[in-house]
């Protein structure tokens, strides 16, 4: 079946590592979609269903329709912030790179800031109805998106700070950029779900 | 040479010194970790978690609280944290770390440490896969026992339900890495021509994570069990005891393994392929291997959803699942079954690609039709998405969608038959070389047909409403993922056993066993399906007078297939250490993994190999190219 080459096998370079890497993520993320398109699904299922009017809590209390967008708009700041980052870093432009990447990690902790605010202030227990149960789930796990999020924005500009990327390393600020851009999809998911009260 | 001596000493040592933190942990570390957090988080969540009105609620939080920091805990002792750690801090591995990560030089302890080898994860998957069917299989003898007489009595009925809850909870987590675990790890990467997976790291941790819901498994029994079942009913499991906590956490976290391997397994396949191994000279267990974890890696998310709310609504009060409340049961089930149809073929599919891989290098001839082969692989993973409500048929959903379930899952019997005729087609005028390996293919094919066949009569709307939830259900579903999938399992056992130990399966102990588990195995689940025909719930622990023969000889067979099961753990623990050596190709085969040295080196190939053809020419005289 082979035939042997005389060609040795020394350390892979970044590029075939990366394309290996920006494989994966896209993988990871389809196992990620799945889950979150399983809440959409979750959410209108029992919207429609809507058993024992059970929906809405009793008192008719809901959470403003612009809260998702709000923590979207700061997700969207810091993704934009971290394709400029990107593209500064494969233009080998340090300062503008590191910049963008710090701004792109602060945006993401204002988001995390906001979305913990309207956790702390939702106007309705969990057990108040199925549309509570839906919301604090999608709260939730949009929040746990963010934190993992923003670890790796911030580790990302930490190690642009350390110059461990060039136009030739760039993949992992290349891969992040497609989680981050796959976080900023789910939280306007969430928003989209929560805006059909 | 004393100078050589030192030299050599120093630089050990100034390796062990550049090592750091990574060397100091393992499963040891991890045990202790674990367990000093739960212990912890446990006093801090009895106090902190205020007694109210439902106090079960409070019981639920401190639980999953507990289970929450053992899994915290642990993942950090074994070293899972240290690498995303070091990243953060822009401190890669250097070369000395890689090496001891990879388990350089390291012998038996690499097996208790966060190894990134994928033939030591291999290896660790397959012990651990071993370890599950044997509790799994005693299990089902306790099931078996209990149902050898009409009244039951030796297990109190609701232990019973728990029992069989735990068998299938633990026999579904078994075969679902029985084959993608072990031979996807230790022989793909070999299989394609590259030096390790794609993510070493997350293959370790995929693995680890496996480990660490263990004790939580465990700790089902001890928390009141899982009487609803493995399937985890809602609204029955909000009403369970503490045990389904154990269960919950043990499927969000296998989800979590599940699609990290998915994604590492599928990564490697499509990119680490040998130069010259484009599509049509990939081998058809590549392709199985993908198309399982690439199923799996949309299917789990979502049965981890319907936990993650099952969790909520036990442990806050969320109202997903109870109807009384504004819930649907008919939620869980959807969710439940959109994973758990796909999730037979996650099981199937592997088992029937090792068995393509056999069947031609016993059989001495080309594969037959390698792209109905491809076909078939891809036709059932396209309609095993559309299939799942047929398990809901009398559930009262959306009875108008009973039809075009019915028919698509009649239809998958067309892409499973190809592959059927694959196999056949395959055999037919060969010269068979009956070696143990072999005898899977026979026997694969055998009950594979029965539980196809009794999955036709299943997946029809009136004869369902007749069968379902009694005994024949249950026959049939263990013909296919035992009597097809855990058989393919064993034959890829035998098959590469050789290349992953050094050692032959002892061939005659091996045929003892076969032989037992095979009658075991037709005697034990067609006295099940008579039994069923005639009206036998399952999941209950005692039954009507007229079904005892029927049952008597189920348990016959069962304690049969036991034995026969016990021997071949035998054969495997004393061929592992005493077995005949076995050379490096000793089946003639043509797939790569079998052109490198036994044992693999650790970077499995000095020189990456170049392919030239597909890996199913036996018979056909190759021109030899230099």
């Amino acid at each position: 079946m082979t035939t042997p080459t005389h060609e040795v096998m020394h350390h892979e370079s970044a590029a075939t590592v990366g394309v290996r890497d920006r494989q994966g993520v896209l993988l990871l993320v389809l196992a990620d979609a799945a889950f979150a398109l399983s809440v959409v699904f979750s959410y209108f299922y029992l919207r429609m269903g809507n058993t024992q009017n059970g929906w809405i809590p009793v008192d008719g209390a809901t959470a403003d329709k612009m809260n998702g967008w709000i923590v979207v708009g700061a997700l969207i700041a810091s993704a934009l912030l971290f394709r400029l980052g990107y593209q500064a870093t494969v233009l080998s432009n340090k300062g503008k790179s590191l910049a963008c990447y710090s701004l792109a990690g602060i945006a993401l902790l204002v988001s995390i800031w906001i979305q913990l605010q309207q956790i702390l202030h939702i106007p309705f227990g969990i057990s108040e109805g199925t549309y509570s149960s839906c919301y604090y789930l999608i709260t939730y796990t949009n929040l746990i998106h963010l934190v993992l999020t923003a670890f790796i924005v911030l580790g990302i500009a930490n190690r642009d700070r350390m110059d461990l990327f060039d136009s030739e390393k760039h993949w992992h600020p290349l891969v992040s950029n497609i989680w981050l851009n796959w976080v900023v999809i789910s939280a306007a998911l969430g928003a989209i779900c929560t805006m059909f009260v | 040479m004393a100078s050589e001596l030192i030299t050599e000493d120093r630089t050990r040592h100034s390796a062990k010194k550049s090592v750091g933190i990574i060397r100091h942990l393992n499963l040891g570390t991890a045990v202790i970790v674990g367990a000093l957090l739960a212990v912890t988080v446990n006093r801090i969540a009895t106090k902190l978690i205020i007694e109210g009105d439902e106090t079960w609620r409070r019981h639920d939080q401190i639980v999953m609280a507990t289970m929450l920091a053992w899994f915290i805990g642990f993942m950090i002792g074994i070293g899972a944290l240290v690498g995303p750690t070091r990243w953060f801090f822009g401190k890669d591995l250097n070369h000395d770390e890689a090496m001891f990560l990879a388990g350089k030089d390291m012998g038996i302890k690499r097996y208790f440490r966060y190894t990134t080898d994928h033939k030591v994860v291999g290896i660790q998957y397959l012990i651990l896969t071993i370890a599950l069917f044997f509790i799994g299989g005693v299990l089902a003898m306790l099931i078996r026992t209990n149902l050898g007489h009409e009244s039951g009595g030796l297990i109190p009925p609701q232990v019973y339900n728990s029992i069989v809850g735990f068998h299938g909870l633990i026999m579904i987590i078994a075969t679902i890495i029985m084959i993608t675990g072990p031979f996807g790890n230790f022989i793909l990467p070999i299989m394609i021509g590259a030096r390790d997976m794609a993510f070493p790291r997350l293959n370790a941790l995929s693995f680890w994570l496996l480990i660490s819901i263990l004790p939580i498994l465990a700790a089902t029994i001890a928390l009141g069990g899982i009487p609803m079942g493995w399937s985890g009913y809602n609204p029955l499991a909000d009403q369970g005891p503490l045990g389904v906590d154990s269960y919950i956490f043990t499927i969000v976290i296998f989800a979590i393994s599940s699609a990290v391997a998915g994604a590492n397994i599928t990564t490697t396949a499509m990119k680490m392929r040998a130069r010259g191994m484009n599509w049509s000279r990939t081998p058809l267990f590549v392709f199985g291997t993908v198309a399982s974890v690439a199923l799996a890696l949309p299917a789990f998310p979502v049965f981890m959803l319907s936990q993650v709310m099952s969790a909520m609504d036990r442990a806050f009060g969320a109202n997903f699942f109870n109807p009384e409340f504004g819930g649907s049961a008919w939620l869980y089930e959807n969710l439940f079954w959109i994973m758990g149809h796909p999730e037979v073929y996650v099981i199937l599919i592997p088992a029937v690609v090792a068995i393509m891989e056999i069947t031609p290098v016993f059989a001495r001839k080309p594969l037959f039709s390698f792209n109905m082969a491809i076909v078939g692989i891809f036709g059932i993973v396209g309609l095993s998405i559309f299939v799942w409500a047929h398990h809901m048929y009398i559930s009262g959903w959306a009875p108008l969608l009973n039809g075009p379930f019915m028919l698509t899952t009649e239809l998958i019997s067309i892409p499973t038959g190809l592959l059927f005729l694959v196999i056949l087609g395959t055999i037919w005028r060969g010269s068979v070389w009956t070696r143990l390996p072999m005898l899977s293919v026979y026997a694969l094919l055998f009950n594979f047909i029965i539980g196809g066949v009794t999955g036709i009569f299943l997946s029809d709307v009136p004869e369902d409403a007749a069968l379902h939830g009694s005994m024949f259900v249950t026959a049939h579903f263990h013909y296919t993922l035992m009597g097809a999938g855990l058989t393919g399992a064993l034959g890829a056992l035998a098959y590469w056993f050789p290349k992953m130990t050094g050692r032959m399966l002892d061939e005659k102990l091996g045929r003892i066993s076969f032989w037992l588990v095979q009658i075991g195995f037709t005697v034990t689940f067609f006295g099940m399906f008579a039994v069923g025909l005639e009206g036998q719930p399952r999941r209950v622990e005692a039954y009507d007078i007229i079904f005892k023969n029927g049952n008597l000889i189920s348990t016959m067979g069962a304690y049969t297939i036991f034995i026969g099961m016990l021997i071949l753990l035998a054969a495997v623990i004393t061929s592992w250490r005493n077995g005949e050596i076995a050379g490096s190709n000793p089946w003639g085969a043509q797939t790569l993994e079998w052109m490198t040295p036994t044992p693999v080196p650790l970077e499995n190939f000095e020189v990456l190999p170049v392919v030239t053809t597909n890996p199913y020419q036996y018979g056909i005289k190759q021109e030899t190219s230099s």
